[in-house]
């Protein structure tokens, strides 16, 4: 229960008025209600709907590809007799560990792949997580190898075990790392910073981000260089609005996920 | 079969990828395009249409009737990273404005282009800047920006204190006189400040107490990091700004005040100007003050203050924070880009650069007479505005219309009394960029240990100061600081003999 | 009592092992087609892999050279080890490096025993809408900006009008603490607010694995008349350990990194703070002031290399105690 403490207080402060906050300090309870964050922060509201829909896109389309791709490549390495799998395994689990940075990666892919400023540069370098990968590998691994074999005699190819026997008793690891990958989409606000200028295609958490940033930047400037500063919005209280309004929608989608991590189905029942 | 079909697909994912190009418009038979970066609110609703209107009125001007210029707007807080990103790919840039950038670097590095040559082929660009003022924009000598002519002033501090206190308890002319006589912020100015500290105390009326503010650098200009020299010096010495009296002054006195409860307990987890002129607020804060003062103090304070000034004179540092633009060095058309510059610092190209800088007349602003207009968003627009850029990015502030939050006077107040006016002190070291590159790990660990260090003694949090002070001073020493005093005097002094 | 379920469990357990063990022996590997098949399975992500991770890691010879953004990193000069310089001589690197691997240990311990318990506890909770309720609420924190997670940490903690030393204060404690200027609280303040981040997240994978477990065990355990204590004990943590043992091999990978966010907002960068506070991360950022590229590509490529060689060791350690639990 005090775990919930924490996100009542987020809501509060998110509706309470600025003023009441600087002068009493945060409490669970708003003593003056006033909506202004959320105001200025849907003072676009065209802008931000667009924030929405370039995200959600972009989100389904790389947990389905993404869980896809993952799926494939760690059921070969789940195999033991797959004879490539150490040097799979370590060519995956190698790119965990090191990175070449954001200069390189930039270069490739906007320069030699030009997928900057569109929607594909949110997808596609993402698709390979090598962490949720392994994960998966450890819980085929976990599938016992009479099934694999029993399918093996009666002919199925890879691709068929793949699809008709391993996938199906995998929906609560499938499931897991489908909605760990959907919060990572959702909450990517890094790469609209870097590569996307076209207005249409910020991503939401970039959106809201940049509402925050811009406003301190000002407020930064007016400090350094003497300017008045005209900007009076509400910083304070905008912080918790944005988590909202980050987060609402994931959270109505989780139970859906719940689900699945409920239903794995049981061994037991597909020996028999 | 299935299996066939999921290579395709994911084959022909990638492909399609690698065919989407974009391609920019190149440059066709005869026209010339300019790619212009800049920092700013970022891409607005309004930006395209004023754009294609400001590369329309551009043909109308002698030399550019073939040019294109496309504007990408920055957000100011990206900038730097963007920037550095666009050049490692090699994106084809013309004009660069250099706000957030460290330019001397980039000039040596070879990234922007020397404008000397260029500039002495056209007179009216050159007269647009007073020569001293010229030094902003060279490295080792040579030119590689156009400054942005705006207040090159650095910002004028002073302290604050709710007037009704001050009438009642502050002697201000003695403390206004101490700090105007020291000229440096040492302890006479600490302990002056006592008195009326004393007094508030003695009364009850001591409150939020005591902040401390840019008082230790009051007579110093700073080069780099946390090094600086003391302006009134003939001869430039450069000195650790964590070890000079006046840094010591104030961790005596922050030492002292803190443990009389001046200073509030939890003053390192706050943000200050979140309790400046309040009711219940600071007693003595710290403020800019310029000539218009009051109405700032009273468009942001629920009471009246009063100011006590630092210094009764106003200073020109060598670094100008606002930068000004300049041609890359791999810019294919640096003739057009020179005329482009000019055209938005000059008389000339007065109407194009207010066009550019406020929008469209009718739809973002109105007209007033010649010189105002009103604007239809406040004066910082921001990404959610219809349009609106940043006057002292595009050019030359002289040029740029009044708005409404301009006084009448202000030019005036600004290109005259302020740039130029005779209470107006010029650093000695107007041009001179300081060459970091063989310290720059030494300055890093200095950073690194000063801001373990300056917050707790600044506020006289450290319990012992003494110690504290001692152990930061050998942390200093560790990190190389000597080397790195040594280095920039020999390049001051190097500056100034080649100067003569 | 407990001897016979333990009993009961371990012959399933030898059972199991001896078909693998079986299985093992007359491996042949697989025939070329099957190795192809499974081959092509994992070729798109390997081409993924390389075109997106392994040609940008050329790019990590910046750390070897003096960047220059207009030159490239090819046409970049060598300067050699010179811009480790920063990290290795500096005072403090010693300091930093222990607080890292430190914060590193402490939250791989904390986080999995929180998760694993959490994990077990939902799993044996019936109402269904209790366990979303709970699990909705856990994950609430992975979608809070790190700057406000360190707000609320500062609602707490504040000195003057914190929940914290209010309750503090009706236990009659006198006078208040003023946290931030502390060093000795924060390793405590720092894993309650990561385990309260993480926790949500880290149990589901557990409670997955959980889901995923053949309840026939835990039903012939009951019947056997073992308690839930003792079906969790020798049946369920059993099933999650090879979920634990790689989780904890993966976190040995980044022993000599930190969450950046958390420790430079949490504690709002205060240097008093520091002797406690202050990791690899943070130290890099506040010195690069200036950004320099080549000094943080090399620092970085410091902690991954030596990540690489503690998953090594550990996963070497790992496979000579029961091999199937290694990464290879």
């Amino acid at each position: 229960m005090i775990y919930i403490l924490p996100f009542i207080l987020v809501i509060s402060v998110s509706i309470s008025s600025e003023n009441t906050v600087k002068v009493f300090g945060y409490t669970l309870f708003p003593k003056v209600i006033s909506l202004d964050a959320y105001k200025s922060i849907f003072a676009n509201p065209g802008q931000i709907l667009q924030g929405y829909k370039i995200t959600i896109m972009f989100t389904v389309m790389t947990t389905i590809l993404s869980t896809i791709v993952m799926t494939l490549v760690a059921y070969p390495m789940s195999r033991r007799n797959y004879k490539l799998r150490n040097l799979l395994t370590f060519y995956v689990f190698f790119t965990m560990l090191f990175s070449g940075g954001l200069v390189p990666s930039y270069i490739i892919n906007s320069k030699i792949l030009h997928l900057d400023n569109t929607i594909w540069i949110y997808i596609i370098p993402g698709l390979v997580s090598a962490w949720n990968v392994i994960l998966i590998r450890t819980f085929f691994q976990g599938l016992p190898e009479s099934l694999v074999e029993s399918a093996k005699l009666d002919g199925a190819s890879e691709l068929r075990t793949y699809f008709q026997i391993i996938m199906p008793l995998s929906t609560p690891v499938v499931a897991t790392v489908a909605f760990m990958t959907v919060v990572a989409k959702w909450n990517d606000w890094n790469t609209a910073l870097i590569y996307i200028r076209d207005q249409n295609l910020y991503s939401l958490q970039y959106l809201l981000q940049k509402i925050l940033r811009e406003t301190e930047f000002v407020k930064k400037m007016a400090a350094e260089t003497g300017m008045l500063s005209n900007v009076d919005t509400p910083t304070e209280t905008m912080k918790f609005a944005l988590a909202m309004v980050a987060a609402g929608p994931v959270l109505v989608v989780f139970p859906f996920f719940q689900k699945y991590f409920a239903e794995g189905l049981t061994i037991g029942a597909i020996k028999g | 079969m299935k299996k066939i079909v999921l290579l395709l697909l994911s084959a022909s994912m990638l492909i399609s990828v690698c065919g989407c190009q974009t391609t920019k418009t190149g440059n066709q038979e005869g026209k010339v395009a300019l790619k212009w970066i800049m920092p700013g609110p970022g891409e607005q609703e309004d930006s395209q249409k004023v754009w294609i209107e400001f590369n329309k009125k551009l043909k109308e001007y002698p030399e550019m009737e073939n040019v294109d210029v496309d504007i990408e707007v920055i957000p100011a807080s990206d900038y730097k990273q963007k920037f550095l990103l666009m050049q490692t790919s090699g994106e084809q840039i013309d004009l660069a404005q250099t706000y957030t950038l460290n330019f001397a670097t980039e000039s040596r590095n070879g990234v922007f282009l020397p404008l000397d040559d260029l500039i002495s082929k056209t007179i009216k660009l050159k007269n647009v800047l007073p020569d001293w003022e010229w030094d902003f924009g060279k490295v080792d000598g040579k030119t590689y920006i156009v400054p942005n002519n705006q207040m090159m002033v650095s910002a004028v501090w002073g302290f604050r204190t709710p007037k009704n206190l001050a009438d009642k308890y502050m002697d201000k002319e003695k403390i206004q006189n101490t700090i105007f006589k020291n000229k440096t912020f040492n302890k006479e100015c600490y302990s002056v400040l006592e008195e009326y500290l004393d007094t508030l105390a003695a009364n009850g009326e001591l409150r939020k107490g005591f902040v401390t503010g840019t008082q230790t650098t009051l007579g110093y200009e700073n080069i780099e990091s946390i090094y600086a020299f003391n302006i009134f010096d003939e001869h430039p010495k450069i000195v650790n700004l964590r070890q000079t009296d006046e840094f010591k002054a104030l961790c005596e006195y922050a030492d002292k005040w803190y443990k009389k409860g001046y200073i509030r307990p939890d003053i390192l987890t706050v943000t200050p100007a979140d309790d400046y002129g309040k009711a219940d607020g600071y007693t003595l804060w710290t403020e800019q003050t310029w000539k218009n003062w009051k109405e700032n103090d009273k468009s942001k304070y629920t009471m009246e203050t009063e100011p006590i000034m630092y210094a009764n004179y106003y200073y020109m540092p060598a670094k100008s924070a606002a930068g000004g633009t300049a041609i890359m060095a791999t810019s294919k058309h640096s003739k057009e880009a020179l005329r482009l510059i000019e055209l938005m610092n000059s008389e000339e190209g007065k109407e194009l650069y207010n066009l550019l800088v406020y929008g469209i007349e009718g739809e973002h602003f109105e007209k007033v007479n010649d010189e105002r207009i009103n604007l239809h968003y406040k004066s910082d627009p921001t990404s959610s505005d219809k349009y609106g850029l940043w006057r002292w990015v595009v050019g030359n502030t002289y040029y740029a219309y009044k708005v409404q939050t301009d006084t009448d006077d202000f030019k005036d107040y600004l290109f005259n009394e302020l740039n130029c006016g005779d209470k107006t002190i010029r650093s000695k070291l107007l041009g001179f960029q300081p060459d970091l590159t063989e310290i720059s790990s030494k300055i890093a660990q200095v950073n690194a240990v000063s801001g373990e260090y300056s917050g707790s003694l600044g506020n006289g949090v450290s319990g012992d100061w003494q110690k504290t002070y001692q152990e930061f001073s050998d942390k200093l020493e560790k990190s190389g600081n000597s080397e790195i005093i040594q280095e920039l005097q020999r390049q001051v002094d190097d500056f100034l003999a080649n100067k003569k | 009592m407990e001897s016979l379920i333990k009993h009961e469990v371990e012959k399933l357990n030898v059972q199991l092992q001896h078909e693998r063990i079986n299985k093992r022996r007359d491996i042949k590997y697989y025939t070329l087609k099957e190795n192809f098949e499974l081959s092509l399975l994992a070729l798109p992500a390997v081409i993924l892999l390389f075109i997106f991770n392994y040609m940008p890691m050329i790019g990590s010879i910046v750390a070897f050279k003096r960047f220059r953004p207009n030159l490239g990193i090819f046409g970049s000069g060598w300067v050699g080890f010179k811009n480790f310089e920063f990290f290795f001589t500096s005072q403090d690197a010693w300091r930093v490096a222990r607080n890292t691997v430190l914060y590193s240990f402490d939250f791989m311990i904390v986080n999995l025993v929180g998760a694993v318990l959490i994990a077990i506890l939902l799993y044996n909770i019936r109402n269904k809408i209790a366990v979303k309720a709970y699990n909705t609420v856990m994950i609430l924190p992975k979608f809070l900006s790190m700057v406000l997670i360190a707000f609320i940490v500062y609602a707490v903690l504040n000195p003057t009008a914190g929940v914290m030393n209010q309750i503090l204060h009706l236990f009659g404690f006198n006078g208040t603490i003023n946290w931030y200027a502390e060093p000795k609280w924060w390793p405590l303040i720092l894993t309650i607010t990561n385990l309260w981040m993480g926790i949500g997240m880290n149990s589901i994978i557990y409670y997955a694995a959980l889901v995923g477990m053949d309840t026939a065990l835990l039903e012939a355990a009951q019947i056997d008349g073992a308690t839930k204590w003792q079906q969790t004990r020798y049946v369920s943590i059993p099933h999650i350990v090879p979920i634990m043992t790689i989780t904890t091999i993966l976190a040995f990978g980044s022993i000599f990194s930190g969450d950046f966010g958390l420790f430079y907002q949490t504690t709002m960068d205060v240097g008093l703070l520091y002797p406690t506070t202050d990791i690899i991360n943070t130290y890099v950022f506040r010195g690069l002031q200036n950004g320099n590229l080549e000094i943080s590509a090399a620092v970085g490529l410091f902690q991954s290399v030596v990540g690489l060689i503690m998953i090594l060791i550990v996963n070497g350690i790992v496979r000579k105690i029961s091999p199937e639990n290694s990464m290879f």
